[in-house]
Order: C-alpha cells, then sequence, then structure tokens
C-alpha cells in the first residue's frame, strides 16, 4: 500500500523528470541555433544566406529558454540572496521559505494563467494567428512551450515549497526546502 | 497615493523579500505584478504577463547570451585555461609575485573565451593555488589573486553581463564587446601592478618560482595560438563589422568545440555537460531578464525613474560626481547582493538617470560591470570567495577577503581612470567599422 508521502515522492520525481526531459529538448534546440547560425554566416560569405535566420533564431529561443526554467530549479540555478537566511535555524529557515516559495510558484502561476488565457484567445480566434515577420511561423506553438515551462517551473517551485513546510513544522531536519544558492 | 511613492515602495518590498531569501527574477516579476496591478488593475497586470514572457524572450539578439555562454563551456572543456595560465606561468613565474601574475594573465587568457566568472574562479583554485602554496606564498595574495583574477571573465569580451546591459540598455552588444578591450588588458595590468607593489613591500609573500629557459617558453605559446585565433575571429568578426554578435556567438561555439576536438579533450560526457550547463546558466539569467524587464515596465508606468532622473538634473550635481556617488552606491550594494541580481535591480532606475545627465551609455555600461566585479569579491556576499573558500577549506573566508582588498583598490582605481578619462572606452568603438 502507497503511503501518502511516498504519493508525494513519487509525484516530485516525476516533476523532477520532466524538467530534465525538458532541459534534454532545450540543449537540442541549442544545438540546432548553433548549427542554424553557422550556416547562416557560411551561406552569406557564398551569396545564400539562410532565410528568415532571424525568425528561426526568435522561436529556438523561446524553447531553449522555457525549457531550462524548471532545470534551473532543480540544479539551484536561479539567483537569490541567502546570507541572513543560513543565519536561521532551520526551522526558520523552513518558516521564511515556505512564504517566499510560496510567492514565487504563485508568480509563475499567474504567468501560467496568462499565457493560457492568450493560448485560448488565440485558438478561438482561428485565421488570427499571430506569425513571425519573415518566415510567417505561427507563434501558437512557442505561446504553448512558454506556458509548459512556466507550468514545470511552478511545479519545482511547489516542490521545494514542500520541503520548506516540512522543514516548517519540523518534520524534517535534513536541510532546507530551499536549496542554497549564490 | 501617488504612483512615483507606489514605485518608491515597492522598492522597499521588493528589498525586504529579497532578504527573505526570495529568489531575485520571482520577486521582480510579483513586485511588477501587484504594482500594475494597483497603479492600473488586475487585468492590465494579467496583460502583460500574458505578453511580457514571449516578447522578452523571442528577441534575436538574445540568442548572444546562450551562445556565449555555450562558447565559454566549451573553451573551459578544452582546457583552454590550463594553457593560457602554463605559458603565463612559464614567462612570469620567475618574477617575484610571478606565480600570481601568471594566475592573472590565464584569468585575463580564459576571459576572452568566456564570459562569466564561476568557472574561472573554480578551475584557478584547483590548478594554481596549491602551485603559489608549493612556493610558500601568503595566503593572502594567493587566495585573492584567484578570487580577483577571476573577474576579469565579466569584462573582457565575451561578457554575460555586458550582453544583458546591452539588451536592457537597448546598447550596441558588438560596441559594448570592443569597448571592454582596454579596460579588460587595463584592468589586467593593474592587477599585476597590485601583485609587484604587494611584493616589492613583502617580498616573502611572493617567492620566485621555477627556472625556466626561454626555448620552454616559446614552447609553451604553442598551445596557446589556438586561444588568439578563437579571441581575434571572434573580437575581430564584431570590429571589423563581419559578424553580428549572434553569428560571433555561433562561430566562436563551433571554434571552441573545434579546438576541443583537436585537443582531444572533449569526450561525449564533457560535451553534454557543456550544453547541459548552457541551457541551465541560460534559464538563470532569462529568468532574472523577464523579471527585471517587467520591473521596468512597471516603474515606467510609475514615472519614478522620469523622476529621479529629473531630480538628478536639476541638482545642478556634474555628471563626475553623479558617477561617484553611483559608485559608492555600487560597492555598498555589492556588499549585500549578488553581481547579477545588484545589476539587473538597478538598471532600471539608473540608466534613465544616466541617459537624462548626457553620460555615455556604453562607457557607464562598462564602468557598471566593474563595479559589479567588486560585488564578486567584497563580504559579505562576494561570490568568487564563496566559491574560492568552498574549494579551499583550509584558507579562512577572511583571509581570502583580506586578501582581494589590495586587488579591490586596483577595481576602484580602474573605475576613477574611466570616469576621468572616458575615451579609455569609448576610443576603440568608434574605429568600428560600419560603425
Amino acid at each position: 500500500m502507497i503511503t501518502l508521502y511516498g504519493f508525494l515522492r513519487k509525484i516530485e520525481a516525476g516533476i523532477h523528470a520532466l524538467s530534465r526531459w525538458s532541459s534534454w529538448i532545450s540543449v537540442g534546440v541549442l544545438i540546432i541555433l548553433v548549427i542554424t547560425v553557422g550556416i547562416d554566416v557560411v551561406g552569406r560569405k557564398f551569396g545564400h544566406p539562410l532565410l528568415g535566420s532571424i525568425d528561426l533564431g526568435e522561436v529556438m529561443l523561446v524553447v531553449i529558454v522555457f525549457f531550462a526554467l524548471a532545470f534551473a530549479q532543480l540544479g539551484k540555478g536561479h539567483v537569490r540572496v541567502s546570507a541572513l537566511v543560513t543565519r536561521l535555524s532551520i526551522r526558520g529557515q523552513g518558516i521564511l521559505d515556505t512564504i517566499t516559495l510560496l510567492l514565487s510558484s504563485g508568480v509563475y502561476a499567474l504567468i501560467v494563467y496568462a499565457m493560457t488565457n492568450r493560448a485560448r484567445d488565440i485558438i478561438v480566434s482561428a485565421g488570427s494567428d499571430p506569425v513571425t515577420s519573415l518566415l510567417e511561423i505561427p507563434m501558437l506553438p512557442f505561446i504553448i512551450v512558454v506556458t509548459v515551462g512556466s507550468l514545470l517551473l511552478c511545479l519545482e517551485l511547489l516542490v521545494d515549497f514542500s520541503h520548506a513546510l516540512a522543514n516548517a513544522v519540523g518534520m524534517n531536519t535534513t536541510g532546507s526546502g530551499q536549496r542554497s544558492d549564490k | 497615493m501617488s504612483t512615483e511613492l507606489i514605485g518608491a515602495l515597492s522598492f522597499l518590498v521588493l528589498f525586504i523579500l529579497l532578504a527573505g531569501g526570495m529568489h531575485v527574477a520571482f520577486t521582480m516579476a510579483l513586485i511588477s505584478f501587484v504594482g500594475i496591478a494597483i497603479v492600473l488593475n488586475f487585468d492590465a497586470a494579467i496583460g502583460v504577463f500574458s505578453t511580457a514572457p514571449y516578447t522578452i524572450v523571442a528577441d534575436y539578439i538574445m540568442s548572444t547570451l546562450p551562445l556565449f555562454v555555450l562558447m565559454g563551456s566549451f573553451a573551459y572543456r578544452a582546457g583552454i585555461i590550463t594553457d593560457a595560465y602554463t605559458a603565463a606561468n612559464k614567462w612570469l613565474g620567475r618574477l617575484p609575485g610571478g606565480l600570481s601574475m601568471a594566475t592573472i594573465a590565464g584569468c585575463a587568457g580564459f576571459a576572452a573565451c568566456t564570459g562569466s566568472s564561476a568557472a574561472s574562479v573554480g578551475f584557478m583554485t584547483m590548478s594554481t593555488l596549491p602551485e603559489m602554496e608549493r612556493y610558500k606564498y601568503d595566503p593572502k595574495l594567493a587566495a585573492g589573486t584567484v578570487a580577483s583574477g577571476a573577474t576579469l571573465g565579466i569584462l573582457i569580451p565575451p561578457s554575460i553581463p555586458l550582453i544583458v546591459y546591452g539588451l536592457f540598455a537597448q546598447q550596441s552588444v558588438g560596441q559594448l564587446f570592443i569597448a571592454g578591450i582596454i579596460p579588460g588588458i587595463m584592468l589586467t595590468l593593474l592587477f599585476m601592478l597590485t601583485i609587484y607593489i604587494w611584493v616589492k613591500i613583502s617580498p616573502s609573500a611572493g617567492p620566485r618560482g621555477p627556472i625556466t629557459t626561454w626555448s620552454e617558453r616559446f614552447a609553451a605559446l604553442i598551445p596557446v595560438w589556438p586561444l588568439g585565433i578563437l579571441a581575434i575571429l571572434v573580437l575581430g568578426g564584431i570590429w571589423g563589422g563581419w559578424f553580428t554578435p549572434v553569428e560571433a556567438g555561433g562561430i566562436g561555439s563551433i571554434g571552441a568545440l573545434l579546438l576541443a576536438l583537436l585537443k582531444r579533450r572533449l569526450n561525449l560526457k564533457g560535451f553534454f555537460d557543456a550544453l547541459t550547463d548552457t541551457v541551465k546558466i541560460t534559464g538563470m539569467v532569462f529568468a532574472i531578464l523577464i523579471g527585471a524587464l517587467m520591473l521596468n515596465y512597471f516603474l515606467a508606468l510609475t514615472g519614478l525613474p522620469t523622476l529621479l532622473a529629473n531630480m538628478v538634473a536639476e541638482s545642478n550635481l556634474s555628471p563626475v560626481v553623479i558617477l561617484l556617488l553611483v559608485t559608492i552606491f555600487y560597492i555598498i550594494g555589492g556588499c549585500l547582493m549578488d553581481s547579477m541580481g545588484l545589476m539587473l535591480l538597478t538598471m532600471p532606475i539608473l540608466i534613465p538617470i544616466m541617459d537624462a545627465m548626457g553620460i555615455n551609455l556604453i562607457m557607464y555600461g562598462i564602468l557598471m560591470v566593474i563595479m559589479i566585479e567588486m560585488a564578486e569579491i567584497t563580504p559579505p556576499i562576494g561570490i568568487n570567495v564563496f566559491i574560492l573558500s568552498g574549494m579551499a577549506k583550509h584558507i579562512p573566508m577572511y583571509t581570502i577577503f583580506k586578501g582581494v582588498l589590495p586587488f579591490f583598490l586596483a577595481l576602484l582605481i580602474c573605475v576613477i581612470l574611466i570616469i576621468a578619462f572616458p575615451q579609455i572606452v569609448t576610443f576603440l568603438p568608434a574605429t568600428m567599422m560600419g560603425n
């Protein structure tokens, strides 16, 4: 029989796995971006620049960035000022982290909500999809990427929030829920 | 309540949340959302959140950032920093304090391929600190050299903070890179001069290193030539107008990868580690950038930056005095905050002020990067000192902070020289092709 704790740990493992997979999409698109820029430079030298390289670069960057956000949170990448917090007890840190992580996940939950609304509006008003300037690549898939990437970050923050909450109520003394950053 | 007051109060809340340990990126986004909701309404705030994240990121020039981060990651794994240090060591090591000077030269060489300092301080701590300790260098000098020398990474182009500044301040990233060359060389020499004076006053602090022959010195230069070619290709390409900064980043990444493969120093794991490191740093920087640009939008809405800019403009203070006051502000801020956070947090307010005062924004960008270099080594939040301290646990943190003090003064002298002679920064960009 799975306990509630075991169930939550499975959800946590699933969220971490999604963050890692999304980072591999970022890595793949980064490789394509480098190749695209290389082909464009060499092509231009021979009078055949890559058509729409700017449009391609823009949408690829959206994928690279938003699929990297959750991975950065998973790998202690996001910057915070921890000088004061680390002077507190584990429990004190847990209480502060609980508040700040809840606020942080709330911010990205709002972004998810706002971006979902925008995506829905685009789908509803079929025929007036925004597109990139030259190649006319539809922006909708990339707006969905922003939404999914933000959702993953929100979930990673909620995982950290759950650890911080455990620390705050004295259930977990293995460390702060908020991993120590800069 | 006036909107300007709301803007000012928002900063107070922002600092409270930051002190409470909230991430810089999310704090700025939260403040901007709540602020817009108060100044306008909830729907307007949701409207900004529905467009800003995509619009901020989907900008071609922003691709410069991951591409140069990738170039630095490949260059690091290609062992370029090892080669640069080895060559500098052969040439300078025999001088009093020579191993420290070689460390500075190695940092400068690596800085020409990377835009951050964390990798540099990590590697230098591993490779040069034991060498200096073996030759009985004063731990203050040895640790101070490593922590301070690594800061060159963000001034000598390519530089991640310069890219971020260029995107934020709407300044040419190419011009900023070229503008960073002379101050970067000047700061390298100032750091070396600091070591020279230190050892002159206290000869036991930096004894002479091993004797090397001329053939050994020239042989050590051979592995460094690819580094020179890569730096010339990237920076020369931007200066000559052959590449845009984005293209230079792409070419630099491919060049660094080929270099690593030619040197047989990159396996499949290293290749993927470089890529995952790059996306992690990209995610981190862009999260802050999204937050900062949304905060910028909110502050513009309050009219606070315009009010402050007008107040400063009407205060009859000269631009030099303003720049000196900003320097003091950054020294204090650098003691409290991480460099990237400090930079992005202050730009929405300070750039309009600098613009209103008629200060050249390219020069200000270089100045600001030097000022945030100070933030990387000043107590209590000095990220380079933290990394070094974490890796060299036998050196107490206060010893490292004592060691960086003379280098901090060198940074300050560099700032003063640039304020007094802005041509140090503005000369090279003015010579760029297609300017």
